[in-house]
């Protein structure tokens, strides 16, 4: 069930409904409902992984527990590394072990032996990923004590599997959505506006930005030796528009549709492309990873406090697992890698902190300074999205090289305007609420209502014109 | 909470207000279009052809063999295609209700019949053709039986046409003025022979092995009550099995078996069989451009030789 879809319209319009007014204020009711709810939205991709799911549920949740309850450390450590040797084997089986077998292979080919690997050839448990890593926070939480083991079942279970977050994140964590989940919602009219806003324009930014991309990007990258450099250059440009659209499209649905059942989630997406640097960047893109992998592999293994040559190693750790997390593929590596070394040099010279606020906090304009090193940031990272979307590190160099060395020229007739148009609408509208958690929501209320629902019957229209057929969100894939 | 609902209430009433004006006048524009079957069902809705004498009624190889004006010439009266584009008799029926919906009762109906009349395909062929008319009850339920429109794209407003690039280029055209897009594509009263001329791949629809085409039994039923409607309104039936080419003939295992349950059909209700399957044209391929459906040559030729033996069939439509 796509978040795109009139399904998913449909399935929220009767969660909403029941929960407010047939649950009412029941929390144990409203709980329940909505773990039901998930599960059947889990379900409806495929319910031959919904046991997975409530495996991986109740393996966690019988972890903290017992993590709690017993005080030697051998026994909790002992655990802590069952309930995370099972998770990560889930996702090493599922995700991993075809990838690390085959480059086994090929590696003992190179070296003059052959050996012809089984494969498994599994379908990708949807969401495997983003549910595995809120339980791997919860026990790694509950064993340093940060917080206290949840003795619900309905309560962890609704945590794990709530199903805004459920099959592409934000990755929560605990002592965040725990408490929200235990306490008494109460329904309010703003926040849900402000959610149903939200997801407006999700929407806006997964059908009319980035499906339309996608539509462009997929012909260049299917075969790029038949494309210019223009166009190659063109098409990654539009993919580092897309996974934006396409992903930030998704959390806002994801934060939308929790915000009108009354929950609060992790920012995931902060107006990344208007960051001056590649640390600023990664503070504002799939923050909720990021600051995961910070939390629970980059300090715990130092941080940058021990010794630059620790740093580095740890930095090239973080974006490396940061990489492979996406997928098994020598791309994604080669992705983690190249964000590694634009991130270095800012660690060494001790700069990776010098943009902590929004670009023109106080401006309407940037300066041409703070303009050139958005553009600047801007190419870089689009180059590390080549590796990201092509289908192997060959056609991510075949692509950038033609680029630098084969320019050509873009036909005229390959020129997307109204998509261009498009893009400049989005980034207007995004650098006009900067200030906000998402785009539209500051949007003033001095604003008269009617020139409000015009906008948003734009909007609504817009997504009409430009409605294809519901593409798959590139992250439902990791 | 009630303060909210009522004011999304609100807002989707008025989401749902525009939408459903915005896809009454896509509606009424495609209708006004006379490409390809947008032109049939304009004519069919806004009844442009008034007095329709004869309906002829088929797949796409009524709409590209029978021609109604040399029907006309020969017969005298109007003649109407309503051959329809990749289906079989199920959807050929929706013009049949559609045209005793809106009380356009013709004196004869011919029906193109063939070994797949019967049956039933599982897909919306084109289903860009219904976008114009889905709202209509009969529409509506006759395309349900087809996997094309989910059920939003039939009962909401404007969702079916997201997309439709076709549909929409050609209302853009017709509302703008700026271009006459019927051109080369009109059709005369539904049909629109095909000058194609045999090509190689043609050739290839006899490399499969001989199958057996199945019968839908609701279809069949189907059949069986149309029969019988159009005896109790007094609609003159008549059949045609048009030329097909030769080869084709081995291809289904069951021709025989079909064709046979026709005949004893025509039989049994007093309806005039015209059989050409075996006809002449049916032995070269000039007059094909592929096994199943002639060409203009061979469509003109069929159409003159089927006019002739209405004719003397004592067949006259004024």
């Amino acid at each position: 069930m796509l978040f795109n879809t009139f399904h998913y319209a449909s399935f929220f319009l009767l969660v909403f409904l029941l929960y407010w007014l047939a649950a009412g204020k029941n929390r144990r009711a409203q709980n329940v409902l909505l773990l039901a709810a998930s599960y059947f939205f889990y379900g409806f991709w495929d319910v031959r992984f919904l046991g997975l799911l409530i495996f991986s549920t109740l393996l966690d949740y019988g972890s903290g527990i017992l993590m709690e309850k017993v005080d030697r450390p051998f026994r909790r450590k002992l655990f802590l590394t069952l309930s995370i040797g099972i998770n990560l084997g889930f996702l090493a089986v599922f995700k991993y072990y075809d990838f690390f077998i085959s480059s086994f292979a090929s590696l003992l080919e190179k070296a003059g032996t052959t050996f012809h690997p089984t494969l498994l050839e599994w379908i990708l448990p949807v969401g495997i990923s983003f549910y595995t890593f809120h339980g791997l926070s919860y026990v790694l939480d509950v064993y340093n004590r940060k917080i206290k083991a949840c003795y619900s079942p309905i309560d962890y279970s609704l945590f794990v599997s709530f199903f805004p977050l459920l099959v592409a994140g934000p990755i929560e964590r605990a002592h965040h959505l725990l408490p929200q989940i235990q306490s008494n919602r109460i329904f309010n009219a703003d926040k849900a506006r402000d959610g149903l806003r939200q997801i407006l324009w999700g929407l806006f930014k997964k059908v009319v930005i980035a499906d339309v991309c996608a539509t462009q990007v997929n012909t260049y990258f299917a075969d790029p030796t038949q494309a210019s450099g223009a166009q190659l250059a063109l098409a990654v440009f539009l993919f580092t528009i897309q996974i934006y659209g396409d992903f930030s499209g998704y959390s806002d649905i994801a934060l939308g549709s929790a915000r009108l059942l009354g929950f609060e989630l992790l920012q995931n997406f902060s107006f990344p492309y208007f960051s001056r640097d590649i640390a600023e960047f990664w503070r504002r893109w799939h923050i909720s990873l990021t600051t995961w992998f910070r939390d629970y592999v980059y300090i715990p293994l130092g941080g940058s406090r021990v010794g630059k040559t620790a740093a580095i190693r740890n930095t090239f750790i973080v974006f490396l697992l940061s990489g492979l997390w996406h997928g098994a593929n020598w791309t994604f590596l080669v992705w983690g890698a190249w964000n590694a070394l634009l991130f270095l040099p800012l660690l060494l010279l001790n700069k990776n902190r010098s943009n902590l606020d929004m670009v023109g906090a106080n401006q309407r304009f940037p300066s041409i300074k703070e303009l050139a090193s958005i553009l600047l940031t801007f190419v870089l990272v689009a180059i590390g999205w080549t590796f990201f979307r092509a289908i192997n590190v060959e056609q991510a160099f075949f692509i950038l090289k033609k680029i630098t060395t084969e320019f050509g020229t873009l036909d005229e007739a390959w020129m997307p305007t109204s998509l261009l148009v498009l893009i400049a609408m989005l980034f207007t509208i995004e650098w006009l609420g900067r200030h906000g958690r998402y785009a539209l929501e500051k949007m003033p209320n001095s604003i008269p209502v009617y020139l409000r629902w015009s906008f948003y019957l734009l909007v609504i229209g817009l997504m009409f014109t430009y409605r294809q057929n519901a593409f798959q969100f590139i992250y439902f894939q990791f | 909470m009630k303060a909210f609902i009522l004011r999304a209430v609100l807002f989707f009433s008025l989401v749902f207000i525009l939408a459903s004006a915005v896809d009454w006048l896509f509606c009424k524009t495609i209708l006004r279009s006379k490409f390809s079957a947008y032109g049939v069902w304009g004519d069919l809705i806004d009844k442009r052809v008034p007095n329709i004498d004869m309906a002829i009624m088929g797949s796409s190889r009524a709409w590209t063999m029978f021609n109604p004006k040399t029907l006309e010439d020969s017969l005298g009266g109007v003649v109407y295609n309503y051959g329809v584009d990749g289906y079989a008799f199920h959807m050929q029926h929706l013009f049949f209700r559609q045209l005793m919906r809106l009380n356009y009762q013709p004196k004869y109906i011919l029906n193109e019949l063939d070994i797949q009349t019967l049956h039933i395909r599982k897909d919306l062929c084109n289903p860009e053709h219904f976008l114009g008319v889905l709202p209509q009850p009969h529409v509506r339920d006759y395309t349900s039986w087809y996997k094309g429109f989910d059920l939003y794209e039939r009962y909401l407003p404007l969702i079916r046409w997201s997309g439709r690039s076709m549909a929409l280029n050609i209302i853009q055209k017709i509302l703008s003025r700026t271009e006459a897009e019927q051109d080369g594509y009109d059709r005369y009263h539904g049909y629109l022979s095909n000058s194609d001329e045999w090509h190689a791949d043609a050739d290839q629809e006899f490399q499969v092995e001989p199958l057996v085409q199945h019968w839908h039994k609701p279809t069949v039923a189907l059949f069986q009550d149309y029969i019988r409607e159009c005896a109790e309104k007094k609609i003159k039936l008549i059949w045609v099995l048009p030329p097909m080419y030769k080869e084709l003939h081995r291809i289904t295992q069951n021709q025989e078996v079909i064709f046979g349950h026709y005949r004893r059909l025509a039989k049994e209700n007093h309806i005039l069989l015209l059989d050409y399957t075996n006809d002449t044209l049916s032995n070269s391929k000039q007059y094909f451009y592929n096994a199943g459906h002639l060409n203009t040559r061979g469509a003109e030729l069929f159409s003159k030789h089927l006019a002739s033996d209405l004719k003397a069939a004592g067949i006259r439509l004024r």
